[in-house]
């Protein structure tokens, strides 16, 4: 039922016992912000007890940089660090006295001229630049330039880069939300030789940042030809580069010896999205991924639909995987267990709230005396008890909502039946052509017998369509004839005809699915909605669970996700046991050696990888490769240049098809 | 090492442009921005609080071992209340400047509101920290009077007995007199006398031991009423730690956004900015239909002043 990890791995202790070398983006990725703030330019800073602050710091920031801080460090741990004002960097700001302002930025030149501004107009005691990436020569010529008119030099006093551009959303995944529209960006054949020699430069930077931050110099595998090839190369290229030039003080070198960490070293993967695009279509089902891509979360919040006394409105919520234990534990569980989970969660407030009930209950029949003492005993540890009771109910309120949400959207567009039949579709097992006949041809939510929105149905199709071999043509033709009556625009099933072909080659490298998946095991209980219970949810906002555990214990199935790994997850299985498969159709490449037609190859099994899919990846690909590396007691950080919800793929593919037409 | 500090390559680069334009014979002013100008009397202050904050803790945790040392022969109660005197002393006067401070910002006005929000945060800080502060010295004194009853219930329970302990110690000594004396007599008297001897010997011993017993009598009372008195001063210091409880916990009602994430009024932001957009074309549009109506006006004016000068003057 609970899927995590550290209990059912016992070897984890292994690689921890090496304090530094935990394999965590999002912990070294605080550790670097965290010394950035504290302004002293040390290792140590992340050893000793926060020491007390005498200097109040402002932070300022753009917009990206923002997206980078946010997931990670909340108001209260800024402000622990010192910081009093966070404020964008675009913004009007008002002069501060006796205040040093620590700007963290990305290097443009938009940026460079406001701060020059800021220098010349005086607004804080003095400035600490640091930049999310390499700064150009001459940005920052400009900026010398710049200040040097308006006399504010010495309002500078440091300047760093950080090899921070990249956000990082859990402690094993990562996105670099850059390029907009990746997939469109990555594979559009009309884009400009600049536009994408740009967007492979700022991959390769932000590629780099992740591999600094974590202190690893990975081996780099990956698929010949395409955008991976091209990013991995230069990759390689400017690691090597880097290592030539600066010798043993390089970016990469920590206080361990050098032996260990090439003991350690991971591999980095990276692929095209190409290779399997049926997961980005694919209807999710475990938590994290249905939130993603039914209520559009982005950088870790999400906006529910919560309805209060038949009123409904947005309320956006936060999903801290660190303060929030339900939310970690449960990130990629199989939404049914998550409803029961939900009912424990509210089980365990309302025993919280009759406990501190019974202490504030004060029986005034007792005894003067008596009541003293009992009061004494009580006072004790109450202030704590509410103030976990308060945590306690925050975290009710934000899954309950959360989950009801969901669960109205599931049972709405009947996701579930989508999802048994794709997950069917997707692993090959037998399936009933009726059923899918009748997904995809019934009439959308909203008419008697519907089922599943136009977009559903199109994601069905297309993963029929991308996974099936040979379809009849009249099979398909209904389909599309049923489609376009409903009046959907199939400009994108156009393009997966025009590049199956080419999807096809790269299809036969796979091994078939190793794991044997037994049929549907999942009965279908009675899917009739049972209105009544149902609005009867909506309106007992509080928490009442009785109505609850009826509502989830009518109509949805218990679904729980065959054990089957995605294509992703077979390349990286494959590569990290060096399996020989995979070998003609995967570049090796190690950034240490400079004598690159000799390259050694490495003969032990991978322990630690980071996988990183160019043009757009999604959290069911995350979890997949999640619950592969717990399997196999390895590593994987997942990083993608862009999550994507289904909804932006389709559109993104659709503007590719227009722009290729 | 994960980061590369490009100040001294920005300062020689910044020289470098700076000869290059004085050559060229671009003067530029040599005016040196005056470094680490005076620290405003409220950063003072804040520091100095934030400092003081500090040791106290600092002063809490070693106050924190002495506590829970609950050893009967090793007390150390003069040191501790001599800590707990002082700690409390500390949290008054860091509570009365930090209040004092928190009127300074309140009433001195502020340049602007962003230098407001921040001495207010400052100030916000502060008192989190030292609530955090007082709240382990009221856990530590709570430790302490935990302790002190546990050592007194000890004590109660060893009285019963304490004459039979003191008697035991003491009669070890004259234990090893009386075996020598035994040596020396074994020959000579029979086992009677013998006995007779010891009861002397006995007798003599309990007297000893009886004026010995008086003063450990005599300082156990005064240790007691130490104890007492230790207790007494807890608790009232417990009271008084109460009222700058109530006091500041209204202060930390507002520092509620822990959290919170600093894009949070992102949303809100972009809002702002929408509508501030929409009601400046709005304005535009009322100020370009005034410019028209004016213009007209003028010109209506202009050529009636010229007829009037043309065909009247």
């Amino acid at each position: 039922m609970n899927m995590n990890s550290n209990t059912n791995n016992p070897n984890q202790g292994g690689f921890d016992q090496f304090g530094n070398n935990s394999f965590s983006i999002k912990e070294k990725q605080i550790e670097s912000i965290n010394r950035m703030l504290s302004l002293k330019a040390s290792d140590s800073i992340s050893s000793s007890k926060p020491g007390w602050q005498d200097v109040w710091k402002i932070l300022i920031f753009d917009t990206y940089c923002s997206s980078i801080i946010s997931p990670i460090l909340t108001k209260g741990a800024l402000r622990n660090q010192g910081i009093t004002l966070y404020l964008p960097l675009h913004s009007d700001r008002q002069p501060i006295q006796d205040a040093p302002a620590i700007y963290f930025v990305l290097p443009t030149l938009d940026n460079i001229k406001r701060i020059a501004e800021d220098c010349k107009n005086k607004l804080y005691d003095n400035i600490y630049l640091n930049f999310a990436s390499k700064l150009p020569n001459n940005l920052m010529e400009e900026l010398a330039t710049l200040t040097i008119q308006s006399d504010s030099v010495s309002m500078i006093s440091k300047l760093y880069e950080q090899f921070l551009n990249f956000v990082t959303l859990e402690k094993d995944l990562f996105t670099l939300n850059f390029p907009k529209e990746s997939y469109l960006q990555f594979n559009d054949p009309t884009i400009k030789d600049s536009q994408a020699q740009e967007n492979i430069d700022s991959v390769v930077d932000s590629l780099f940042s992740v591999l600094v931050t974590m202190s690893v110099i990975p081996i780099i595998r990956c698929p010949k030809n395409g955008a991976a090839e091209m990013i991995a190369t230069q990759l390689e290229k400017k690691i090597s580069q880097h290592l030539l030039q600066s010798g043993v003080g390089n970016l990469f070198s920590n206080e361990m010896g050098s032996q260990l960490s090439s003991f350690y070293r991971p591999v980095l993967i990276i692929l095209d999205r190409n290779i399997d695009l049926s997961v980005m279509l694919h209807h999710p089902w475990t938590y994290q991924a249905l939130a993603h891509d039914i209520l559009n979360m982005s950088n870790n919040r999400v906006k529910v639909d919560v309805t209060n006394d038949n009123v409904t409105k947005k309320v956006t919520y936060d999903l801290d995987s660190t303060s929030d234990y339900f939310w970690s534990a449960n990130t990629g569980a199989p939404f049914f267990n998550v409803a029961g989970e939900v009912k424990n969660l509210i089980k365990d407030y309302t025993d919280s709230m009759e406990k501190l009930k019974q202490l504030t209950d004060v029986n005034v029949d007792l005894d003067s005396d008596d009541l003293s003492k009992v009061n004494e005993n009580k006072s004790i540890g109450l202030g704590d008890l509410v103030s976990s009771t308060k945590e306690k109910k925050r975290l009710m309120d934000l899954h309950t909502n959360l989950a009801t949400d969901l669960m109205k959207n599931i049972r709405d567009r009947q996701i579930d039946c989508f999802f048994t039949m794709e997950e069917a579709i997707i692993t090959r097992t037998m399936f009933d052509k009726k059923e899918l006949n009748s997904l995809i041809t019934s009439p959308v939510v909203g008419e008697a017998g519907g089922k599943g929105t136009l977009e559903d149905k199109l994601r069905l199709l297309l993963i029929y369509y991308l996974s099936t071999k040979n379809i009849p043509t009249n099979e398909m033709e209904t389909y599309e004839d049923a489609l376009t009556k409903m009046g959907l625009d199939l400009t994108c099933l156009q393009y997966f005809k025009k590049t199956k072909a080419f999807n096809e080659s790269l299809l036969a490298i796979v091994n078939q699915p190793s794991t044997s998946t037994k049929g549907a095991s999942s009965t279908t209980t009675s899917t009739s909605t049972t209105a009544s219970g149902f609005m009867s949810m909506l309106t007992g906002y509080q928490p009442n669970i009785e109505t609850f555990a009826s509502f989830f214990s009518q109509g949805v199935r218990s679904l729980l996700p065959k054990s089957k790994d995605l294509f992703v997850t077979r390349v990286v299985e494959s590569i990290m046991d060096l399996k020989n498969t995979l070998d003609a159709d995967y570049l090796y490449m190690d950034p240490k050696i400079q004598n690159k037609s000799n390259v050694p190859r490495r003969t032990t099994p991978f322990k630690e990888a980071i996988v990183f899919t160019v043009g757009g990846g999604n959290y069911v690909e995350y979890q997949n490769l999640q619950d592969y590396s717990k399997k196999s007691n390895k590593k994987i950080i997942y990083g993608t240049t862009e999550l994507l919800t289904s909804k932006d793929f389709l559109a993104q593919i659709k503007t590719l098809k227009d722009h290729t037409n | 090492m994960v980061w590369s500090d490009r100040t001294s390559e920005f300062g020689n680069l910044a020289e470098a442009i700076r000869r290059k334009q004085e050559q060229n014979g671009v003067q530029l002013s040599q005016r040196k921005l005056s470094p680490a100008n005076q620290k405003s009397q409220f950063s003072y202050a804040a520091a100095k609080i934030s400092r003081g904050v500090f040791e106290t803790s600092e002063k809490l945790t070693k106050l924190t071992n002495m506590a829970k040392n609950t050893k009967l022969f090793m007390d150390s109660s003069a040191q501790i209340e001599e800590l707990t005197f002082i700690i409390k002393q500390d949290i008054q006067s860091l509570n009365r400047e930090l209040s004092a401070l928190d009127q300074y910002v309140k009433s001195s006005r502020q340049p602007n509101k962003q230098t407001g929000d921040h001495s207010e945060t400052i100030v916000g800080f502060l008192n989190t920290k030292l609530i955090s502060a007082t709240k382990d010295f009221k856990d530590i004194l709570e430790v302490r009077t935990e302790s002190l009853k546990q050592q007194q219930e000890k004590k109660d329970s060893f009285a019963g007995y304490s004459s039979n302990t003191y008697s035991t110690t003491i009669d070890n000594p004259s234990g090893t007199s009386k075996t020598e004396m035994r040596h020396r007599n074994t020959q000579t008297r029979d086992d009677n006398i013998l006995y007779k001897y010891d009861e002397e010997e006995d007798y003599d011993s309990s007297a000893q031991e009886h004026s010995i017993l008086m003063p450990t009598e005599l300082t156990t009372t005064n240790y007691t009423a130490s104890r007492l008195r230790a207790a007494e001063n807890i608790s009232s210091t417990i009271h008084q730690l109460e009222g700058i409880f109530s006091q500041l916990a209204n202060l930390v009602s507002q520092q509620g956004e822990v959290i919170e994430r600093i894009d949070a009024n992102m949303d809100d932001t972009l809002l702002n900015i929408g509508r501030g957009h929409d009601s400046l074309v709005t304005t535009l549009y009322n100020i370009s239909s005034n410019r028209s109506l004016i213009i007209k006006i003028f010109l209506v004016l202009i050529i009636f002043s010229i007829i009037f000068i043309v065909f009247f003057a």
